[in-house]
Parts: C-alpha cells; structure tokens; sequence
C-alpha cells in the first residue's frame, strides 16, 4: 500500500487537512469576514472578537476533539471485539443517553450545573449506567466475555431505544427538540466544554498508546495473550472503561453523533494497517479532522439555520464507508 | 365530530378519514383574521354561530383596546424571541409563525423575520450580528425564565449583545403563547404590555 512506500504521505495529508479544516472553521461562519478581520479578532481584538474567540475557535477545538475521541473509542472497541463494525455506541452509550436526554425533556429538568444542562447531564449519567449494568450482567454469563457483552449490550440499548421512542410518543410537542439533540450540535459550545473534555481526551490516548501493545496480544486471541503474558482481565477492563468514557463525554458535550467512530477507525486501519499504536494515534486524529469538516458544512449549508452534525457524518460518512468497504486494495483482514 | 389540525401527523388524519369519521381539519393560522375565521368556521359546525360571532367581536374589541398602548407603531425594537429548555440551541421563531406575526403586529422587528419557515435554530453568530434589544424567552414559568437568563448572561460569546448587556429579558408565559387559539389575544396583550413597559422604563 503507498503508506508502507511512503510512510509520510498520510500523516502530511492529515495535517494539511486538519489545519485547512481549522483555519476554515474561523474564518467562515454567518457572519461573513475577511482575513485581516479574522487576525484582528484573534490577536488584537477586533469588531469580531467574540464571535471568532468565543464562538468558531471554541466550537473548532471541540468538534476536533469530539471526532478524536468518537474515533479513538470506536478503535479501541473494533480492537477491543475483535469487529471492525464496533463503534463507541455498541454497548448501549448512544441509546443510554438518548433515553438521559428524553427523560430530561419528558420530566420538564431546566436546571443547569456548571454551565451543562440537564439533558447533557442525564444523558452522561444514564449512559454510563447503562454500560455498567451490561457489563455487571455480563460478567454472569457463561458465554465468552466478549461475545456476552455484545449480545447484553445490543439487547440493552435496544431496551433504552424502545423507552425513549415511547417517552416521544407520550410527547409529541418535544420530539423536535428531542430530534435536533438526539442528531448532535455544537451551537453554543464554548471553552468549559474544551476544558471538560480535553484533559480526559489526553489521558485516554495516552494510556492507549501505553497499552496499545497488550490490544494487538488480545487481538490473536485472549488464550494466545494470557500465554504471552499479557493480563486479559485487566487490559479488558481498562479498554471498555476507557473507551466508554471517552464516548460519554462527547455525548455529553455534542449530543449523539454517528458514523465517526465506525468509519474512522475501519479507514485509517486500511491505511497504517492493524497494529493499535499508530491505528489509535491517527484515528484520533483523522476522527478529530473529519467532524470539524462536518461541523462546518453543518452550520454554513443552511445559515442562518442549523443543520444537525450527525445529518452531515452519516450523509457524507455512508457512501465513503461503502466506497472503502469496495476498495480493491484493501490488505487486511 | 372530530376537530383536527394540520399539525396533527397526517397518516391519524388520513386513518380518521378512512374510517369515514366526521373529521374537520383545519390549517393552523398565522393572522388574527386567520384565527377568527377559524372561530367561525368550528362555530358553525358546532352550531354555535353566535357565540362564536360575539366572541370574535369581543376579541376584535380587545385587540383595538390594547393596540392603544402601542407608542409608535411600526418604528420598534429589534427582538428576538426564543424558546428555553431546548438543549443549546437558539429556537426562534421565522416568518411564518403566529409569534412572528404578533411582534411584527405589536411594532417590533423579530431579528429572524427574513427566514422561512415555523420555527428555526438560530445561528450565535447572527444573533451577534443583529444586536437586538430585548430577548423575548417562552418559558413554562418565572423559575425556568430566571434560568434562562442566568444561561444566556454565562454565555461569554453573546455578552457584547445590547440586550444581555442591558439585561433586557422579557418573559413570556409559554402557555399563553404556544397555541394558536382565542388566547393569543391575552398573548399579544402581555407582549405589548411587557415590551412598551421595558422601553419606558429604560428610557427614564
């Protein structure tokens, strides 16, 4: 493949792509501006400072690493499962947290706590929950972990769909809200929302990266990696925690956005190949890349409107995901 | 007999009408003369034409009363009006909505009144932009409006706009003004009341 004659085709096209799709972020928006006006806001505040400041910086930084971390979960579960068709909400996150996010809406919860409301917090919590109890319940069964997880987690998150679609249904008049959170936004985000995230983004890929070697043992098998030494229970563990909370966070701060955590992963391995220490590292990246691509077709297509962001991953995402699911050079099995 | 709205889903509405029930559905409006032919139209069926015909009257009535309140009509505030308890979205209404209808109507200029449709998530950096005057929040209660401000005033990217600088918030009770009925009148006197009520009380 090229990046085996070329190892720094990718990461060179990666960056070009990530500081294109940046610049782009701040310089485009409702509100049309030059560049000497985007240099002005940023440096030595300018007529638009707070929108550049406050507005399309944050939302930029937060949506790149909203993408990093749906990806980097998404790769560790694809690892973790051994399936290139997990993605960070198989376990039951997505569905946890749209039931949070419902019931927030069906109880009448305002409130706000640090500047999060209550639907990013009851979807937070009940997402959690949620994978906790599939996991508690599939420690009990006799199955193979793995394999139990999945079948408890599909059957759960199932569960939370068929209650959140009947809360909806009770209320006709929230479903629209209900809608727009459900399909992900980072309107309005500001720095607390970087700053929530941001500090736990960088701990997960660090310690995946420590880790990365104790993922490719597991991938030969847990009886193959036990006998090489590498502790299964425990690596286990730390991939699905550090791989839930990952994708908690960013339903927390963006609402449930798709697609990210599939493809990317599924694309980059096509590229750097099966091995998780670079797979994590450019997945992440690539994931961070591709939403502030997203996120910015999402709020200038239709301005002053907004579209959802998971509208934009799962248009464009779908026929990309087909087209590499067909790529002729694919090596990997 | 069935009264339904063309907000109902349409597939309920095409099922009643195959059942052959006596279904009526109407259009949701967007004027007062859409919401007093729709008086007439469910008096008739009811037949209770005279009161329907008093009632309009009545609020024909009302209406001419509280326009009196109304300083200089036409030459108002720029407003916008949002919803709260929406997640972090700017919900407001465009130009085909009733709201829109009423502030154009009570002399103010919705700031988002150039955009089609019902209802639309508004983009920050417009509403920068625009600057209006007053923010006009729907909200079940006083309590979620105190809430409502208080988020708005944390939003660091929107403090450079007059009206959260100013802290001219508006309550408007939601369930006054989330139906389009006879008590949209009621709607659009607290709206005069509390907008005109605003601007004296800023400009002393």
């Amino acid at each position: 493949m090229s990046s085996q004659r070329k190892p720094w085709l990718f990461p060179a096209i990666l960056a070009l792509l990530t500081v294109a799709a940046l610049l782009l972020s701040v310089k485009i928006g409702a509100v049309r501006m030059s560049w000497q006006e985007v240099r002005a806001g940023l440096f030595f505040g300018g007529q638009y400072r707070d929108i550049i400041l406050h507005l399309r910086l944050p939302r930029a930084i937060l949506a790149y690493l909203v993408g990093a971390s749906l990806a980097l979960s998404g790769a560790i579960l694809q690892g973790y499962f051994r399936n290139s068709l997990a993605d960070p909400f198989i376990l039951g996150v997505s569905s946890g947290a749209s039931l949070g996010a419902v019931l927030s809406l069906e109880i009448g919860l305002t409130w706000t706590v640090f500047g999060f409301s209550s639907q990013s917090w009851l979807a937070f919590l009940t997402s959690l929950l949620l994978v906790a109890t599939v996991y508690l319940i599939s420690e009990r069964r006799r199955l193979r972990q793995g394999e139990s997880l999945l079948l408890t987690g599909i059957a759960a998150g199932a569960m939370a769909s068929a209650l959140t679609s009947f809360l909806l249904f009770r209320r006709a008049d929230a479903y629209e809200q209900a809608v727009f959170w459900l399909l992900g936004s980072f309107s309005l985000s500001g720095w607390k929302e970087v700053w929530l995230i941001f500090p736990y983004f960088l701990l997960a890929l660090i310690v995946s990266e420590y880790f990365a070697t104790e993922m490719n043992l597991l991938a030969l098998g847990d009886e193959v990696a036990q006998s090489l030494g590498c502790p299964v229970r425990a690596t286990r563990r730390l991939f699905l925690f550090l791989a839930t909370l990952l994708a908690s966070f960013s339903v927390a701060v963006a609402g449930i956005i798709g697609f990210v955590g599939l493809i990317v992963p599924h694309s980059v391995r096509l590229i750097v190949g099966p091995d998780h220490r670079p797979l994590f590292f450019y997945s992440a990246l690539t994931g961070g890349a591709m939403l502030v691509w997203c996120d910015l077709v999402a709020r200038t297509a239709f301005s002053p409107s907004e579209i959802p962001i998971g509208v934009i991953t799962a248009a464009l995402g779908a026929p990309f995901f087909i087209y590499l699911l067909n790529w002729p050079g694919k090596k990997y099995s | 007999m069935i009264l339904g709205f063309r907000g109902n889903p349409r597939r309920f509405l095409d099922k009643l009408y195959e059942e052959k029930l006596p279904l009526q559905a109407f259009e949701i409006g967007t004027t007062f003369e859409d919401l007093f032919s729709l008086i007439d139209r469910i008096s008739g069926l009811t037949c209770t034409e005279a009161r329907g015909r008093e009632l309009i009257s009545s609020l024909r009535e009302r209406i001419k009363f509280i326009e009196a309140r109304i300083p200089r009509p036409g030459v108002g505030a720029k407003v916008f009006l949002t919803l709260y308890g929406q997640g972090q979205e700017l919900w407001t209404c465009g130009q085909n909505s009733y709201l829109n209808y009423l502030l154009g109507r009570a002399g103010l200029q919705n700031v988002a009144a150039d955009f089609k449709g019902h209802w639309l998530a508004y983009n920050p950096e417009k509403l920068i932009a625009d600057n209006p005057d007053f923010i006009l929040i729907m909200a079940r209660n006083r309590q979620a409006f105190s809430q409502a401000t208080n988020w708005l005033e944390s939003l660091t990217a929107l403090r450079a706009i007059t009206a959260i600088k100013n802290k001219n918030f508006i309550f408007l009770d939601e369930n006054l003004f989330s139906r389009f009925g006879p008590r949209l009148v009621d709607a659009y006197e607290w709206l005069i009341k509390a907008v005109y009520s605003a601007s004296d009380s800023e400009a002393k």
